[in-house]
């Protein structure tokens, strides 16, 4: 090789034209480039841990080499070093500039392919793959989900799993596995005469939804689990923030009754009315199981116990029942209330039931033993919590008391509302209470400060009636009677938002996701809201006959599913519960 | 005399508490620095390659080499450990999210070239300086986030998965080239003997 060199070197010397020395340079290069290909092949071999992009990196390194070699054949080059070397930094940048100008754009080509490597680094293909991963630590799972599609090599660092599994808790809801939701109600749609679900999938789509969701478990999951539920997660709050919506349902029973009560625990629907019976539906396969009967009047109250084995109901004839969720049997008769029992609370296997009789009463669900009866109240009981020790209670004579559940004694009795209390939160650890009432004021609770001195917090603002509330560290958002949502800081006392667009009273509210608040009201629409922004997301559920009498009675969701109970007082709107589906396979 | 007796005193006493050890290491290239007892806790690696030494004995010691870490390199690392010498050193949690926060001294510190910034992340691998490591990984992070594919390719110098292999097959190519040119070669030779 080096003899054919020389050879090129003289004849380049000895011609006059200029052109000619040029020739000569790019030759040489090129010659340079085959050997630093050929030694690129053999150091990827050698370096197991960098990937295979380091190659056009080391290619272009090895360029570097090239002047060196080229110093040792032509003694003009070493000379020009040498006087370069003599220069100070000014003159030298000084000469830079005057050579670039002297030279064509072949070699200035080449010159930056030297110089990019030093302000450009690819550090996650370069560096071993632990310390890839310390810089992938930093990032969220939005901008991983960036790094993937930059080339192989960082797809495959930013999918090791311990960089997902780092993610904060936030980010990877733990979501049940995915569901079917195409048998039996689930077969058609929501979507009928008088029934408007905005943004709902065409039909024709439909099959190809159901098609692609019948692998549950895709190509990330199985190489990038993590990732895998991240993107689920992501697709899911997607589902309920802007995508189509992918399935939906009606359950059609208790007809021209209505549906009172309705909760979800797993894959089990309740639903209670005043027919006098509670239906128990496997939401996944869109069917009733059971149906309970045995009331002898409408049913106002029911719960599903923390394991899911028991479901009790209240009644206007004064009784409370316990069935089984699996096979739907009865299995006690709690008698004791001499009047409506009107709500109730569990925790664990001990049912605490308030009553139009002014009482509330303890029982033991397991065995049916009643345990001990709570007289204070001096009238009706209108709402309660319990958290296994303590007891709180809401009811028409405006007032609020604490109980301890295993003394039947009155703890504490909360005053200060004007009018009667509709509804009640209970938060143990910090020892919160909130109530609303229809004096149209919410108020704060921390039952552990002086007695007269309990109340931190009165939020004012609604007009009306507050129907429901959902507490969050220092957030409260609250639904009333007046079609507003509000939002409040209970910290600071102050409303942080307020949601206009129901026309009517809002019957539900739930609180899922981090910021997402679904309502549902008289006025016959299922509205979504984002709690953070103040604004509404979208309408979920559109009654043609809201304002005729069509209304939203109830209103309960999983992470994945939303299920609202329909109906109307003048028989406009059949009873029946529409079901919408937001869940996502892994991808 | 007395006063003079006082002052030599005064001096005997403060000697030791304010002079620090300190300690030789020398680069690959071989420079040599001086780094603090204090400082040299910072590193993990030369924390343990010091800690079996008298202190007697520093001053009459060879320079500990460093054969992997370049001068000015090793220059920087050192900085680094003096400016943060006495804090504690990040404890490494994988199961949480990093929420490394870079002080002001240290933003301006690492605001370098990338080449000089993966010397100094590949240096602090091997030196086992995990405090600077997260920083550098954090610059590195910074860099990355809220870019889009296309711009992380132009930031990192990465070309994509055509160019890659565009790459690889022309390699590939001048490689046959090269060993058939060597073939032709052989077969010159054996005719010219003949």
């Amino acid at each position: 090789m080096w003899p054919r060199n020389d050879v090129h070197m003289d004849d380049g010397s000895m011609t006059p034209e200029d052109q000619e020395p040029v020739t000569d340079n790019d030759m040489e290069y090129n010659d340079n480039g085959e050997e630093s290909s050929y030694s690129n092949g053999s150091s990827s071999s050698y370096n197991a841990d960098k990937l295979s992009s380091s190659r056009p990196l080391q290619h272009k390194l090895d360029l570097s080499a090239s002047p060196s070699r080229n110093n040792d054949l032509n003694p003009r080059v070493e000379h020009l070093i040498a006087l370069f070397k003599d220069l100070s930094s000014a003159e030298q940048m000084d000469a830079f500039t005057r050579l670039l100008q002297e030279s064509n754009m072949t070699n200035i080509r080449q010159l930056r392919a030297i110089i990019e490597p030093h302000f450009q680094r690819d550090f996650l293909s370069c560096l071993p793959v632990e310390l890839g991963m310390k810089i992938l630590h930093n990032l969220t799972g939005y901008d991983l989900l960036k790094v993937a599609q930059v080339s192989k090599n960082w797809k495959l660092i930013s999918e090791i799993d311990k960089i997902w599994k780092s993610l904060g808790v936030e980010e990877f809801k733990h979501h049940p596995d995915p569901t079917d939701r195409v048998t039996g109600a689930w077969q058609g749609t929501a979507i009928a005469a008088g029934v408007t679900i905005p943004d709902h999938i065409q039909p024709c789509d439909l099959n190809v939804h159901r098609f692609l969701k019948l692998q549950k478990f895709g190509d990330i999951f199985e190489r990038a689990a993590d990732k895998s539920r991240y993107l689920r997660a992501d697709k899911i709050e997607k589902n309920w923030n802007a995508n189509p919506i992918m399935g939906s349902a009606v359950l059609r029973g208790h007809e021209d009754h209505v549906i009172t009560c309705m909760q979800i625990h797993d894959d089990v629907l309740v639903t209670g009315s005043d027919d006098n019976t509670l239906k128990v539906w496997c939401i996944d396969k869109g069917e009733v199981m059971y149906t309970l009967v045995g009331h002898t009047g409408g049913v106002w109250t029911s719960q599903i116990s923390q394991c899911g084995r028991y479901i009790v109901s209240g009644s206007t004839d004064r009784t409370v029942k316990v069935w089984s969720t699996v096979d739907g049997s009865l299995l006690h008769t709690l008698q004791g209330h001499t009047s409506t029992v009107r709500c109730m609370a569990m925790a664990g296997s001990i049912l605490v039931t308030g009553s139009r009789d002014t009482t509330l009463r303890v029982w033991d669900v397991e065995s049916g033993r009643h345990l001990a009866t709570l007289h204070g109240h001096h009238a009706a009981v209108r709402c309660v919590q319990f958290d296994g020790t303590t007891v709180v209670s809401g009811g028409y004579d405006f007032t609020v008391k604490i109980w301890n559940a295993h003394t039947g004694r009155c703890i504490r009795t909360l005053t200060g509302h004007n009018n009667r209390v509709y509804s009640l939160l209970f938060e143990s650890e910090r020892s919160i209470v909130c109530s609303g009432s229809l004096d149209t004021s919410i108020r704060v609770w921390d039952f552990t400060r002086p007695e007269g001195q309990e109340c931190v917090a009165l939020l004012q603002g609604h007009t009306s009636l507050t129907s429901g509330m959902q507490l969050r560290g220092n957030i409260l958002v609250s639904c009333n009677a007046d079609s507003h949502v509000r939002v409040w800081d209970i910290h600071e006392g102050t409303c942080v938002h307020m949601l206009s667009g129901h026309r009517s009273a809002i019957t539900s509210l739930q609180w899922f996701g981090r910021n997402m608040v679904a309502t549902s009201s008289d006025d016959g629409t299922v509205k979504l809201w984002d709690i953070e922004r103040g604004a509404l997301i979208r309408d979920l559920v559109t009654l043609d006959s809201g304002g005729n009498g069509g209304c939203i009675w109830r209103l309960c969701s999983t992470s994945t599913m939303l299920a609202c109970a329909v109906g109307s007082r003048n028989n406009t709107e059949e009873t029946k519960v529409i079901l919408l589906d937001f869940d996502a396979v892994y991808p | 005399m007395i006063a003079e007796a006082a002052a030599v005193e005064v001096q005997a006493n403060e000697a030791p508490v304010v002079a620090p050890i300190m300690y030789k290491v020398e680069s690959n290239d071989g420079k040599v620095f001086e780094i603090s007892d204090e400082a040299v806790k910072q590193s993990n690696i030369l924390s343990n390659l010091i800690s079996t030494c008298a202190p007697e004995d520093v001053a009459s010691m060879d320079p500990i080499p460093i054969t992997n870490v370049t001068g000015n390199i090793l220059k920087m690392v050192i900085e680094w450990c003096e400016k943060h010498k006495g804090e504690a050193l990040p404890v490494e949690d994988d199961s949480v999210p990093k929420n490394i926060n870079v002080p002001e001294w240290d933003t301006n510190f690492l605001k370098i070239d990338n080449e000089v910034l993966f010397d100094l992340i590949v240096a602090c691998n091997y030196l086992d300086v995990p405090g600077l490591m997260n920083y550098g990984c954090k610059m590195v992070a910074n860099m990355a986030i809220g870019k889009s594919p296309d711009e992380l390719r132009i930031i990192f110098a990465i070309p994509t998965d055509e160019e890659d292999e565009a790459a690889e097959r022309a390699a590939k190519e001048k490689a046959e080239a090269e060993k058939k040119a060597i073939a032709d070669k052989d077969a010159a030779e054996p005719s010219t003997s003949k």
